[in-house]
C-alpha cells in the first residue's frame, strides 16, 4: 500500500463530509484492511472503493447513512446517561443527600444576600461553568489535530456533549426572557419574579446546580480532550 | 434461469441474517476477546465458506447499537500506522450472547419442527 493510496481514502472520506475522528479513523482502517486484504492485487484503490467498499455499505449514501445513525445513537446514548445521573440526584440515596445540602444551603444564602442575586449567580456558573469546559475541550482537541496534522478536526462525542452543555444557558435564556414574560407579564424582570416565591427560587436553583453536576460528570466521564493515539 | 433462483436464494438468506445479526457478532465477540468490523465480515464469510456474507451497511450500525446498549466496549489500537477500533464484549454483553443464542437455537429448533414435523415427533 503506497503513501497515494492512503491519500486516496482520506480524500474519499473527506468527500463524503466525514469530519469527526470516531467515524473517520474506523472507515479509514476498515477501507485499507479490506484493500490490503483484496484478491487481485493488481485492483488499485480507486476500483475497489467503487468496486468492493462502497457496495459493501450500499454506496457512498449507505456510508453516509452509518455515520447519522451512529450519531443518533451516542446523542440518545449521552441524553439516557445524563437523565439517569440527574434522577440519582433527586431519587438514589446516598447522592439525594447531595442535593438536600445544595438545598439547605441555597436557603442560607437567601437569609444572607438578595435572592434575586442568588438565583442570578446560581443561575449564571450553573449554566456557564460546563459550557465553558466542553468549549475548552473542543477548542483544545481541534488545535490538537491541527499540529499532529489529522485529517479531521473534531470528535462527534464532543460534539454530541457540548450540545447538552450548551441546554443551561439556552435554558436560563428562555426561564427569564420567555417563561417569565408569559407567566407575570412584562412589569416584572424575570429574575424578580422567580425570586418572589421562595420555593421556586429555590427549586430552580437547585435544578440548575445539579445540571451542573451532571453535565460536569458526562463530561469527565466521556470527554474527549485528547486524540486517541 | 438457475442464476435467478440462486439470487433470490441469496436475497432471502440475507434478509433472514440481517434479523440474528446481532446475536452472530455478540457470539463471534464470545469467542474471540476482541475483532474489528472488517475482521467480523471476514470471519462469518471464513466459518460459513462464503455462504453467508454480512454487509457492512448492516454491521456497523449493529456494532454501533450494541455499543449503545453497552452490550460492547471499544479500545483503539495503532496498526500499520493507523488507529484500529475494536470492539469487546461488556459483563452484560457477555450475559446478552448466552441468551440470545439460546434463544436463536430455539427457534431454529421450532423452525425445523414446522418445516419438517417429522422431526417435532421424534
Amino acid at each position: 500500500m503506497t503513501k497515494k493510496d492512503q491519500i486516496t481514502v482520506v480524500k474519499y472520506l473527506k468527500s463524503l463530509d466525514i469530519r469527526s475522528m470516531e467515524f473517520f479513523e474506523e472507515m479509514y482502517d476498515h477501507i485499507l484492511s479490506s484493500f490490503q486484504s483484496r484478491k487481485d492485487l493488481n485492483q488499485n484503490i480507486d476500483v475497489h472503493l467503487r468496486d468492493v467498499v462502497q457496495p459493501g455499505f450500499g454506496g457512498a449514501k449507505g456510508i453516509q447513512r452509518v455515520m447519522k445513525s451512529q450519531q443518533k445513537l451516542r446523542q440518545k446514548a449521552i441524553f439516557k446517561r445524563a437523565k439517569d445521573l440527574f434522577l440519582s440526584y433527586l431519587i438514589s440515596w446516598p447522592t439525594v443527600l447531595i442535593t438536600m445540602v445544595i438545598a439547605l444551603v441555597i436557603f442560607q444564602l437567601n437569609a444572607l444576600f438578595r435572592p434575586k442575586d442568588v438565583l442570578l449567580i446560581i443561575m449564571t456558573t450553573s449554566a456557564l461553568i460546563p459550557a465553558s469546559i466542553a468549549l475548552g475541550g473542543q477548542i483544545k482537541f481541534y488545535f490538537d489535530c491541527k499540529r499532529q496534522n489529522k485529517p479531521y478536526s473534531s470528535s462527534d462525542l464532543n460534539k454530541r456533549l457540548l450540545l447538552i452543555a450548551a441546554i443551561g444557558t439556552n435554558l436560563m435564556n428562555v426561564l427569564l426572557n420567555v417563561v417569565a414574560k408569559f407567566i407575570w407579564g412584562s412589569q416584572k424582570g424575570g429574575l424578580e419574579a422567580f425570586s418572589s416565591y421562595s420555593w421556586l427560587q429555590i427549586t430552580l436553583s437547585v435544578l440548575f446546580v445539579l445540571y451542573a453536576l451532571v453535565v460536569i460528570q458526562l463530561l469527565k466521564e466521556k470527554f474527549i480532550t485528547k486524540l486517541a493515539i | 434461469m438457475h442464476k435467478k433462483i440462486m439470487y433470490t436464494c441469496r436475497m432471502s438468506s440475507s434478509k433472514l441474517l440481517k434479523g440474528s445479526l446481532a446475536t452472530i457478532v455478540l457470539k463471534l465477540l464470545e469467542e474471540h476477546e476482541k475483532m474489528y468490523g472488517y475482521e467480523i465480515t471476514q470471519r462469518v464469510k471464513e466459518i460459513t465458506a462464503g455462504e453467508f456474507k454480512i454487509t457492512e451497511g448492516a454491521l456497523y450500525p449493529t456494532l454501533h447499537k450494541l455499543e449503545a446498549e453497552n452490550l460492547l466496549t471499544t479500545e483503539t489500537q495503532k496498526v500499520d500506522g493507523r488507529v484500529r477500533k475494536y470492539y469487546k464484549l461488556t459483563k452484560e454483553g457477555n450475559a446478552a450472547a448466552v441468551s440470545k443464542v439460546a434463544e436463536l437455537e430455539e427457534f431454529i429448533v421450532s423452525l425445523q419442527k414446522l418445516l419438517d414435523p417429522k422431526l417435532g415427533l421424534g
